[in-house]
C-alpha cells in the first residue's frame, strides 16, 4: 500500500510534467525581459520614507530598526541587475537564477517593511524552482560550453512539478481565507463589497466597477464569491495533473483579467509564473524560428559572452540611473499586456479544450475523424501528443 | 528522462515534502506573528469586506492641511501618499494615520515577541508598536513638513488633521446612497513654517 503511494508520487514529480528545452529556454528569456524592464530598479523610494513607516512583518528587514540606505538598496538592485542579464543571456544559468531569486526576497523585505506584502512571492521564486528545469539548455551560451547538446524531445521536468506544488499552496491560503470568513456564506456578497471599497475608498474607479453596480443580482454576486474560492482551492487538485493544471492557470489568467477590469489591480506576476506551463509553439514553428533567428543571431553568437552581457547589461543600468523601470520609461504598459496576452491565451487554450470534448461527445463524426479517435485511444499518450495538444 | 539536474531522486523528494511541511510551518508563523515575508501567500481579501443586510460599511480619511489661520485645505489620500506604490496607500493610512485606540494620547504596545526573539528582530512592527514614540513622531512630523511644502507651496500649515469616518453605503433605485459617520481624528502638529 505504502509502496504503491511512493510510486503515485514518484509518477506525479518525476513523470507528469513534460517540457523541451526551447520552451523552457523561451520562458526563461521571456521572465528575465519582464522582470528587466517592469522590476529594476525597485523600491528606490523607500529611503525617503519616514521612520514612523518602518513597520516589517516577520522577515529580513526585521532585523533591523529602521530603512537601509540608498547605498544598500543601489547594491541590491545592481545584483538584479546582473543576475537577469546573465539569466537572458543564459550564461552560468544555475548561479543566475538563484541569485535573482536572492535579489528579489532581499529586496523585497526591504520594501514589504512598512507592513504590505505585495504577494509576488510566485514570481519570486520561479528562477530558483526552474534552476534545474532545463531552461539553459536552449538559446543559451552555456550550451556553447556543453561538450554534448541538449536533447530536444520533451522531457520530464520535476521543477514544473514542483511549480505547480508552489502555486497550488499560494492559491490554497487565499482561498482558505476566503472560505473561513464568510464568503461561502449565501447571505453575504464578498466581491461586491470589496470592489466597492476598492471603488469609493482607494479610489480604483474603473468603467467596468460602474457598470457592475448596476447588477442587483445576488446570484450573480455569490457565484463570483463562490467561483474564486472554487478556483483558488481548486489548484490543490490542479497540480496533480498537468493537463487540469493547465486549465486552471487559463482560468486564472481570466481571472486576473477580470480583477484589472474590475478592480483595477493589475496583478501580472502570477501570470508570468502561469508562463512556465506553456508550450510556445510547435515543432515547425520552433525550428523555423531558430532558422531565422540563428541567421540574425549568428554575429551576435560569435561575440563573447561577456560583450552580450556588458550590452545587456545597459538596459538596467540606464534604469537604475534614471530610478525607475525601463518599461516605465519608455511608457509601456507591460504588465496589461502581460494580463491581455495572459487572458488571450487562456481563453484561446479553453476554447480549445472545450471544442475537443464537444467533438468528442459529438455522436455525428466523419469516418476519418472515427479512425482518428479509434487510433487515439489505442495509444497511449506520448510524450510529444500531450504537448502538441496542450 | 530527467532533465539534467545533480540532486538526486532523495533530495527531489525531500524538497517536495519541506514545500509542504513549509506550508504548515507557515500557518504557525501567520498565527503568531502575521504574515511573514517571504511566505507562500496570495491576496486573501479575507472577510465579507463590511457587507451586512445589502448595506457595505467602509472606513475612509480625509486629510486637512490647517493653515495657522485656521483655513482647512483638504488633500486626497491618493495626493498625499504619491511618493508610495498605490497599492501601500491603504495599508499606510489605516495603519500609522488611523486615530490612536479611545482617544489614547499615546499608542506604546509590547513588542510583538519578547525575550530572545524580540532581541533577534527589534524592528518587527516597529512603527505600529510605538506610533507616537519620540523618533516615530518627528519623523512623521518631518514627512508632513515636506509633503505640506509639495502640495502647497509658500503656505504655512499650523497642523494636519486626518479625519476618519465609517461609511455606510446601500444601493437604492440605481445609485448609492452614502450615510457617513465620524470615526476619530488623529493630528499631528507641525511647527514652524514649512521649508
Amino acid at each position: 500500500m505504502r509502496g504503491r503511494w511512493r510510486h503515485r508520487v514518484d509518477v506525479w514529480i518525476f513523470q507528469s510534467y513534460y517540457a523541451r528545452a526551447t520552451d523552457l529556454a523561451v520562458y526563461r528569456i521571456l521572465y528575465s525581459s519582464y522582470v528587466l524592464l517592469t522590476y529594476v530598479p525597485a523600491a528606490t523610494w523607500l529611503p525617503h520614507t519616514p521612520r514612523a513607516f518602518f513597520s516589517p512583518p516577520l522577515s529580513l528587514a526585521a532585523l533591523f530598526t529602521g530603512v537601509p540606505s540608498p547605498f544598500l538598496l543601489l547594491a541590491l538592485n545592481t545584483l538584479l541587475a546582473c543576475c537577469l542579464s546573465l539569466l537572458l543571456l543564459g550564461w552560468y544559468t544555475r548561479a543566475a537564477s538563484v541569485g535573482t531569486s536572492l535579489a528579489l526576497i532581499l529586496i523585497n523585505s526591504w520594501a514589504y517593511s512598512l507592513g504590505k506584502i505585495d504577494h509576488d512571492i510566485l514570481l519570486v521564486m520561479t528562477p530558483a524552482v526552474l534552476t534545474g528545469s532545463g531552461w539553459r539548455d536552449a538559446w543559451s551560451f552555456d550550451v556553447r560550453r556543453r561538450p554534448t547538446p541538449p536533447q530536444a524531445a520533451p522531457q520530464g521536468s520535476w521543477s514544473l512539478a514542483l511549480l505547480a506544488l508552489l502555486i497550488a499552496v499560494a492559491m490554497c491560503t487565499a482561498g482558505w481565507a476566503k472560505a473561513s470568513t464568510g464568503w461561502l456564506n449565501p447571505a453575504t456578497r464578498a466581491t461586491y463589497a470589496h470592489l466597492l471599497t476598492n471603488y469609493f475608498v482607494t479610489g480604483r474607479q474603473t468603467w467596468a466597477a460602474e457598470r457592475s453596480f448596476q447588477i442587483n443580482a445576488l446570484w450573480l454576486w455569490k457565484a463570483a464569491d463562490w467561483s474564486t474560492v472554487a478556483l483558488e482551492l481548486g489548484f490543490l487538485y490542479a497540480m496533480f495533473r498537468p493537463r487540469t493544471m493547465r486549465v486552471f492557470t487559463a482560468l486564472a489568467c481570466l481571472f486576473h483579467c477580470g480583477v484589472w477590469l474590475l478592480f483595477g489591480i493589475v496583478f501580472a506576476s502570477n501570470v508570468v509564473t502561469y508562463g512556465a506551463f506553456l508550450s510556445y509553439g510547435n515543432r515547425f514553428l520552433v525550428q523555423r524560428f531558430r532558422e531565422i533567428a540563428g541567421r540574425r543571431f549568428l554575429c551576435l553568437g560569435q561575440l563573447p559572452a561577456w560583450a552580450l552581457l556588458g550590452v545587456t547589461s545597459l538596459l538596467p543600468l540606464t534604469a537604475l540611473v534614471v530610478g525607475r523601470p525601463l518599461g516605465a520609461c519608455l511608457g509601456l504598459p507591460l504588465d496589461r499586456l502581460v494580463i491581455l496576452s495572459g487572458a488571450v491565451i487562456g481563453s484561446g487554450y479553453l476554447i480549445r479544450r472545450v471544442h475537443k470534448i464537444v467533438r468528442r461527445a459529438l455522436p455525428l463524426r466523419s469516418a476519418g475523424d472515427r479512425r482518428a479517435a479509434r487510433s487515439g485511444s489505442n495509444r497511449s499518450e506520448t510524450r510529444e501528443s500531450l504537448l502538441s495538444r496542450d | 528522462m530527467l532533465h539534467e539536474s545533480n540532486l538526486s531522486k532523495t533530495a527531489i523528494r525531500f524538497l517536495f515534502t519541506a514545500v509542504a511541511l513549509g506550508g504548515a510551518l507557515q500557518y504557525g508563523l501567520c498565527q503568531k506573528f502575521g504574515e511573514p515575508y517571504p511566505s507562500l501567500m496570495m491576496p486573501s481579501f479575507a472577510g465579507a469586506g463590511g457587507y451586512q443586510h445589502g448595506q457595505v460599511r467602509l472606513r475612509s480619511f480625509t486629510a486637512l492641511f490647517i493653515t495657522p489661520s485656521g483655513e482647512a485645505v483638504a488633500v486626497l489620500p491618493r495626493q498625499l501618499l504619491n511618493d508610495f506604490p498605490d497599492s501601500y496607500h491603504t495599508v499606510i493610512a489605516q495603519s500609522f494615520l488611523s486615530p490612536l485606540p479611545d482617544g489614547a494620547a499615546s499608542s506604546r504596545a509590547p513588542h510583538p515577541c519578547q525575550g530572545l526573539c524580540g532581541r533577534l528582530f527589534p524592528g518587527l512592527r516597529a512603527g505600529l508598536g510605538d506610533r507616537t514614540g519620540a523618533d516615530n513622531l518627528a519623523s512623521l512630523r518631518a514627512w508632513l513638513v515636506q509633503r505640506a511644502h509639495t502640495l502647497m507651496p509658500g503656505r504655512a500649515v499650523d497642523r494636519v488633521e486626518f479625519r476618519w469616518y465609517e461609511d455606510t453605503l446601500q444601493h437604492t433605485s440605481g445609485h448609492f446612497v452614502r450615510r457617513r459617520q465620524p470615526a476619530g481624528v488623529f493630528v499631528v502638529r507641525l511647527t514652524g513654517e514649512p521649508r
